[in-house]
């Protein structure tokens, strides 16, 4: 009996482990949003160069309403060839949902207050609340590389207040490319590699 | 020896497919019919007998669908699953326990 009971446990054992997830499967989204915010900052350059108009942050928020049609978009792709769906990816879902939209109801908040709030204010905003993300996900899915990326996004949010103006363009490149494309192309190894 | 009463180990879940089944559906939301074939290596017609006995039980909802033309069959335990689930691991304990002692 007892060599059947560790039977029963090893297959419970194995089946928990074959639905146990370690990567992400957003890694499609987080290079998307990656990619979109350097498009993003290419078009403000142009357009700074272009157009003498105060108002060209206005101009930035078309790519956030861009990227989520297309997190949407890729979203119900994914939903269709899913063929497990666990308790991880919803609380991972909801925790993305909740940040997403405390970002947007910041900047709804500093529109309608109507104080000059300056876009490097709110971009440490938004880098604190990407990290808080980041830092969730990492625990959810006990995946170290996204905590180490949520203290990535906590320090560039220091560093945009500290560094001078003209270092901001680096900053932001490197929290785009290290804190998005980056874990999202190890997020789509990883589950390649999982099956 | 122990004076457990092994009977009492359902024989509904007390079969390494449905055991494994059964343990894949309480970790997730929803699993797929081809993700389970694949991690338990069975054949269609096998698989799909195991489900029948669990979905008479009460144990699972089926949900079958046409996605792009193709059949996709998904499975999620119920509450009733679910009960009869813990009461079997509350048994193995007891049998571990008693085993123990």
């Amino acid at each position: 009996m007892g060599n059947e009971i560790e039977k029963e446990l090893e297959i419970i054992q194995q089946m928990i482990q074959n639905t146990k997830k370690r990567a992400m499967d957003s890694g499609n989204i987080l290079i998307m949003w990656g990619l979109l915010f350097i498009v993003a900052m290419i078009f403000m350059q142009i357009l700074q160069n272009t157009i003498s108009t105060k108002r060209l942050t206005i101009y930035f928020w078309v790519f956030p309403v861009v990227g989520l049609i297309l997190t949407l978009i890729l979203k119900s792709k994914k939903r269709e060839k899913k063929k497990l769906k666990t308790y991880a990816d919803k609380i991972v879902g909801a925790i993305w949902l909740a940040c997403g939209f405390s970002l947007a109801t910041i900047k709804i908040v500093f529109i309608v207050s109507s104080h000059n709030i300056e876009f490097i204010f709110t971009a440490s905003i938004f880098f604190v609340i990407i990290g808080i993300g980041m830092i969730i996900s990492g625990y959810v899915y006990q995946w170290s590389i996204l905590k180490l990326v949520g203290l990535f996004w906590w320090l560039g949010a220091i560093l945009i207040q500290l560094l001078p103006q003209n270092y901001l363009p680096m900053v932001f490149l490197n929290q785009l490319g290290l804190g998005l494309i980056v874990p999202g192309l190890i997020a789509n190894h990883l589950n390649k590699k999982e099956g | 020896m122990s004076d457990f009463d092994y009977l009492q180990l359902e024989d509904l879940i007390h079969s390494r497919v449905r055991l494994s089944i059964m343990t894949a559906l309480i970790t997730s939301i929803e699993v797929d019919f081809s993700f389970l074939k694949e991690k338990l290596h069975l054949s269609d017609g096998n698989l799909s007998v195991n489900m029948r006995k669990l979905e008479e039980a009460g144990y699972v909802n089926i949900t079958k669908q046409f996605i792009k033309r193709k059949p996709r069959t998904t499975y999620r335990i119920t509450e009733k699953g679910r009960e009869a689930f813990e009461k079997y691991i509350g048994n193995l304990k007891k049998i571990i326990e008693a085993t123990e002692n």
